[in-house]
């Protein structure tokens, strides 16, 4: 990882320690994340710097400025996974209200969730992936649904409500159904909607 | 006689042995029709027992009560009508925490309730057991374990509802208490909804969940009475908060309200034994839905069964065909003694042949096809060939099940809108009809390839077929802009396989090819005896004036060319047979162009669907759409021979 992207995921990171009663320092960071505590602290210079965050005693503390930089990172990240399948699409996105309701036709109402989904998550944005993105053999635990109304309604009503652990059990070819046990019954969904379904692996 | 009366309806989830349910209570003492307005079927039965005179309603099988399909709908408005004495909720055992979904709806509405604990075998073998007794503690309501398909408990199912309904037992379900935060708003939309003066008398706690949900039905029921629009409004309020807080629509957080009851539960009363064992059932699961083999079985069963349907049916077809010509012919002699030559005449070749044609369609291909449905239905195999096609079929807008009416309707239009049943919602069910009734069946390909394919080139018979694909695919995607609904991915349960009960096969073909009967065989009959009038009477003469404009004006068709037309509506290849009679010749190129030739092939294909077809359509889809279909289909086919004539005449063919 660059240090430039290092910095909203050490935000991330940050803010899940605090969540969690810990003080989060460089050296605590680095090993969340992975990386060497020396990257983490050039990084987190440059953070201050730009008032993402603050530093107290060695330890940090992210900034109304930071959290709305971490929301920014995270829409981002649901938005090329999730909507474009990773092409980077939203480097050319400047009117954000505008392109979900246009490009992705999400209502108003959906997307009030949507924000409130991102600012509650717990860990990085990272850790979401399409449950079509799964092995069959693999578990993950639902974060959140995308789509329509209806279809995300009734996902909830056959079972696949937030927090509950679904396993994988096949897949079929050419983004064909995916096949997914959940409370003890077997459900296939269409890879469409199947792949706007937020996972956190097991 | 002092019979006592008993009304009882099964709800339950797809694919929990509902229909076996009612097979073995009711036997062959059902009738199967539409509810009214809508394309859900209606299944309706007696039984005797201990005095009572039960009428069983099966309700269509639904995981829920939302307002998201016309099935939960309709349940839903069956349930809380109190129609229905006492209310028999089928669970599967093996899948007791998804089932017990619909129960908790279903406890909402506060109605008399008997569970079924079903297929307690097939959880066993699951390794899963059930403390039925405590679940009927926690719920208030009786709970009696079953296995449908061998007829086991459902005697004593049977007397649960009968003491449930005498009193003797109870059967309001207790209460349901959701989390502090949603229980504390709901009481208070609760004494709102109380102060209103409703026509019906629904539950108010129901009433008041419903709104909560911002279920549409319910909020257009409450906002039609006096303050009711200030309730709707304190309910959004309630909503929109209760969304803030968990930053989820308010339907899922309802949901996981319920599935969070619903584990506790589940907690308490299952324990599982013994992990699952590798069986038959495993290896036959891994094959039927490998990404190769899978495709292979799926297409040897599709062809098996379309070679069954149709060799078996065109076999017993041309022998009921050969069988009937001579008690056609003595009917004929008979009557003419008896009725004038022209009366005897239509009353024989109207009326008599159209009961034969009816014959020839209905008892080869319906009852073979409606014998394989069941076979395919009730094994489990069906939703694994939609797994495998869901794919392909979304490309042309539908779902992976529609392959099976799609793939018989090349044999022909009928058992094909028939089978647009096995579609879930009614949304998907017309679309899936639309686009049956325009597959080149049997009866096309002989018009297509007796008239083009003989006469001008069997390339110019393929473009045909690709301008008919064309206009299916182009009436299919209208109508999946214009039909109401959201259209949603494939959300479908995947059952175990299971072994099929004979009995329930059985009473199911007899009872949907009965009612296919009542319904098509008038409407073919009515429909021929006409069209006979018309030749016998001498009234062609003036049909072909007066449809000359349309004939030859708009078509460029020999004036003749009406006749076959009209008669197509009965068999399309008819067309073909009439046409060699109105021109007086069997070698069209001799009085007709290319272009002609192609023209009259193309419009007999498209324009309505043969009259069997259409009573199908009518009995499945109600007379409304079945018109609007064929008016569709003759106004796509006219303006298309129009463009054609004026483009072969531009072009000088």
């Amino acid at each position: 990882m660059s240090e430039v992207d290092i910095v909203p995921c050490a935000l991330e990171v940050i803010v899940a320690l605090r969540r969690r009663g810990l003080t989060p320092n460089d050296v605590l960071i680095a090993k969340e994340l992975d990386e060497s505590p020396y990257k983490v602290k050039r990084a987190m210079e440059e953070a201050v710097k730009q008032g993402l965050v603050e530093r107290k005693n060695g330890s940090y503390e992210v900034t109304e400025e930071g959290f709305k930089h971490m929301l920014k990172h995270r829409e981002l990240y649901v938005h090329d996974v999730f909507f474009h399948g990773s092409d980077r699409w939203s480097r050319v996105v400047t009117d954000w209200g505008r392109h979900w309701r246009r490009r992705h036709g999400l209502t108003g109402n959906f997307l009030r969730n949507f924000y409130r989904v991102l600012a509650d998550l717990d860990g990085r944005v990272e850790e979401l992936i399409p449950l079509t993105e799964l092995k069959p053999g693999e578990r993950g635990v639902v974060v959140s649904a995308a789509g329509g109304y209806g279809a995300v309604r009734r996902l909830a009503e056959m079972g696949l409500t937030p927090g509950i652990q679904v396993l994988v059990v096949r897949k079929a070819p050419l983004r064909g159904p995916i096949e997914v046990e959940v409370r003890g019954t077997r459900l296939a969904l269409g890879f469409g909607l199947a792949s706007r379904i937020a996972v956190k692996r097991v | 006689m002092g019979m006592k009366r008993l009304t009882i309806a099964l709800a339950g989830n797809a694919n929990v042995g509902k229909s076996c349910v009612f097979n073995q209570l009711t036997g062959l003492n059902q009738t199967i029709g539409n509810w009214p307005g809508k394309t859900v079927e209606k299944a309706e039965g007696t039984l005797y027992f201990q005095g009572y005179r039960i009428k069983v309603i099966d309700l269509p099988g639904t995981y829920s009560l939302s307002a998201y399909s016309a099935e939960e709908v309709v349940a839903r408005d069956f349930i809380a009508s109190r129609e229905a004495d006492v209310v028999i909720d089928i669970v599967d055992a093996s899948a007791l925490e998804r089932n017990l979904y619909l129960t908790l709806q279903l406890v909402e509405l506060e109605t008399p309730l008997v569970v079924a604990l079903n297929q307690v075998d097939m959880a066993e073998k699951k390794g899963i057991v059930i403390d039925h007794e405590k679940l009927s503690e926690i719920l208030g309501v009786p709970v009696v374990p079953t296995v449908a398909v061998t007829g086991v408990g459902l005697k004593e199912l049977l007397q649960a509802v009968v003491d449930v309904a005498e009193g003797k037992r109870p059967g309001k379900p207790k209460r349901i208490l959701y989390g502090r935060e949603i229980e504390e708003r709901l009481r208070a939309l609760e004494r709102e909804v109380e102060g209103l003066n409703l026509p019906r008398k629904y539950p108010s706690r129901w009433l008041s969940i419903k709104l909560l949900e911002l279920d549409p039905l319910v909020v257009d029921l409450v906002s039609r009475v006096e303050g009711g629009r200030r309730v709707v409004e304190l309910a959004e309020e309630i909503a929109r908060e209760l969304e803030d807080m968990h930053g989820e629509p308010i339907g899922v957080i309802m949901a996981a309200e319920r599935y969070s009851k619903i584990t506790r539960m589940v907690s308490e009363v299952q324990r599982i034994i013994a992990p699952p064992r590798v069986k038959w059932e495993r290896y036959l699961e891994s094959l039927t839905t490998h990404p190769v083999l899978g495709y292979i079985i799926l297409a040897a069963v599709l062809a098996g069964m379309l070679s069954f349907v149709f060799y078996v049916g065109g076999l017993a077809s041309a022998s009921i065909e050969e069988g009937t010509a001579p008690l056609l012919e003595l009917a004929e002699e008979l009557l003419k003694q008896a009725l004038p030559q022209e009366v005897a005449s239509v009353v024989v070749n109207g009326a008599l042949v159209g009961l034969v044609a009816g014959l020839t369609v209905v008892l080869p291909y319906i009852i073979p096809f409606h014998i394989i449905l069941s076979l395919l239905e009730d094994s489990g195999y069906l939703p694994r060939a939609a797994y495998l096609t869901d794919n392909l079929m979304h490309k042309v807008g539908l779902h992976g099940k529609a392959l099976i009416p799609i793939l018989l309707g090349f044999g022909c239009n009928v058992p094909a809108c028939v089978g647009c049943r096995i579609l879930e919602t009614d949304r998907e069910r017309c679309l899936c009809g639309f686009a049956t009734v325009l597959i080149p069946c049997a009866a096309r390909t002989i018009v297509i390839l007796g008239v083009v394919g003989r006469f001008i080139g069997i390339a110019a018979a393929l473009s045909i077929y690709l301008v008919d694909f064309a206009v299916m695919l182009l009436i299919t995607r209208l109508a999946y802009k214009a039909l109401p609904g959201e259209p949603v991915g494939l959300i479908m349960e995947i059952p175990p396989y299971r072994r099929p009960s004979l009995r329930s096969l059985l009473s199911k073909t007899w009872v949907r090819t009965r009612e296919f009967i009542v319904i098509a065989f008038p409407i073919i009959i009515v429909a021929s005896t006409f069209l006979e009038a018309l030749n016998s009477f001498n009234l062609v003469e003036p049909v072909i004036s007066v449809m000359e404009p349309f004939t030859s004006g708009l078509l460029g068709l020999p004036a003749q060319a009406i006749v076959p037309l009209l008669f197509g509506f009965l068999r399309k290849e008819l067309a073909v047979v009439m046409l060699a009679d109105a021109l007086g010749t069997t070698d069209f190129s001799q009085v007709m162009s290319m272009g002609q030739m192609y023209t009259f092939a193309l419009v007999a294909t498209l324009y309505i669907p043969c009259v069997a077809t259409l009573a199908a359509l009518v009995k499945e889809f109600g007379w409304r759409r079945a018109i609007t279909i064929a008016l569709l289909t003759i106004a796509v086919a006219s303006a298309l021979g129009g463009l054609l004539h004026l483009a072969f005449y531009l072009v000088g063919v």
